[in-house]
């Protein structure tokens, strides 16, 4: 690797370690938005915000998507670049960060197909939709058997899918196409 | 008759309100981890305990927040919050009359948060640190027989880990037990007008 793309990683590296700027940078690569909008949906003052975009549009993660002109005054919509991001360890070339690296880039794709089902309506209907955010509190035993659970009802979702298909086969009806997403993860402290 | 439709529906309307207050959800989030004071949940989100304890009134005024105990500290007795996680569950069947443009906002905050906590592990190493963690999508071509079955196979997961959870507490309130803190997060949506990757 050269010198200088090192340094621009360790520059990455250093911008993402504060929370509240890697906050900032998930919410930008799901979807364009601005200062306002950033504010409100973190519950932080508009002025940290504008401060930390400052810094992320220097280290070049941060770019202005458009502008917007409200009552003469000129508003920017930011947007972040996911392909400048980099992963604790890369520039180290710790083995761990590829695996880091699966995980956000399958996690940004989920959610932002997530994210345009909802532009798109299709978490309208209660009935249509489920989202559901389960924090816990686990003892190891919990936790493997939190992980049973999820096994047992993907053999059992793919059961109704096989079961589907064959109805669908039959009746030649179009299917609906539906997402599933589950995740369980140990978070932080 | 009439009137328990009423209520249910201002449950569920409230559910959305505490959802749209970010401050209000950390809140929310937090006592799902553990029950506490109103002071220690200032201290842990940095805010102003004023703060705290207006929305903590206003949880209870709607019932989604509870008194679990009270506590001494100091000569003073302080009120010891807790939630019942069904309560607060937003799920199939709470239908209520809120515009559709509100709703798609609030799914759209609860996204997001669901994606930043989720990237948080990620990128803190906890995410794949245990063998057990899972992270799924699938796409399911239904009808609508298999639409159904889907929508009750995910509320059974979320019933089934509430269950465990509530034995998990048991366990580590009782002795020594290696507590960790984790998350579950399931999506079930219609993959129309989306691009598919």
């Amino acid at each position: 690797m050269a010198k200088g793309e090192n340094r621009r990683i360790a520059e990455r590296l250093a911008v993402m370690a504060d929370p509240l700027r890697s906050a900032v940078v998930d919410c930008l690569v799901l979807a364009p938005a601005t200062i306002g909008e950033l504010a409100d949906e973190m519950g932080v003052p508009a002025e940290r915000i504008r401060y930390q975009v400052k810094r992320l549009r220097r280290a070049g993660i941060v770019s202005v998507h458009e502008e917007k002109r409200r009552r003469g005054a000129v508003e920017y919509v930011y947007v972040a670049d996911s392909r400048r991001l980099v992963s604790p360890g890369e520039e180290a070339g710790d083995r761990g960060h590829r695996q880091r690296r699966h995980v956000t880039q399958s996690l940004r794709s989920i959610f932002k197909e997530a994210l345009q089902a909802t532009q798109a309506g299709a978490f309208r209907g209660w009935e249509d939709c489920g989202i559901s955010r389960v924090p816990l509190r686990l003892d190891p035993r919990g936790f493997g058997e939190v992980r049973q659970i999820i096994e047992s009802a993907v053999g059992d979702l793919f059961d109704v899918r096989e079961k589907s298909s064959i109805r669908l086969q039959r009746t030649g009806e179009t299917a609906r196409p539906v997402t599933t997403v589950l995740l369980f993860f140990e978070t932080p402290r | 008759m009439q009137a328990m439709a009423d209520r249910s529906g201002k449950h569920a309307r409230d559910k959305i309100a505490a959802i749209e207050n970010p401050l209000r959800l950390a809140i929310v989030s937090s006592l799902t981890m553990s029950a506490t004071t109103a002071v220690e949940l200032a201290n842990q989100l940095d805010v102003p305990v004023e703060k705290v304890r207006y929305h903590l009134r206003w949880l209870r005024d709607a019932d989604l927040v509870e008194v679990k105990e009270k506590a001494r500290r100091g000569g003073i007795t302080e009120n010891v919050y807790s939630i019942d996680p069904r309560k607060y569950l937003i799920r199939h069947g709470d239908r209520v009359n809120v515009s559709s443009g509100r709703l798609d906002l609030v799914h759209a905050r609860l996204l997001r948060l669901m994606f930043r906590e989720a990237m948080e592990a990620a990128r803190a190493g906890t995410f794949s640190e245990r063998p057990q963690q899972a992270l799924l999508r699938f796409l399911l071509p239904l009808d609508e027989q298999g639409w159904e079955e889907a929508i009750a196979i995910h509320e059974r997961v979320i019933n089934e880990v509430l269950e465990v959870r509530a034995e998990s507490q048991a366990r580590l309130d009782a002795g020594d037990e290696q507590e960790i803190l984790a998350r579950l997060a399931t999506l079930l949506f219609e993959s129309r007008g989306t691009q598919r990757a």
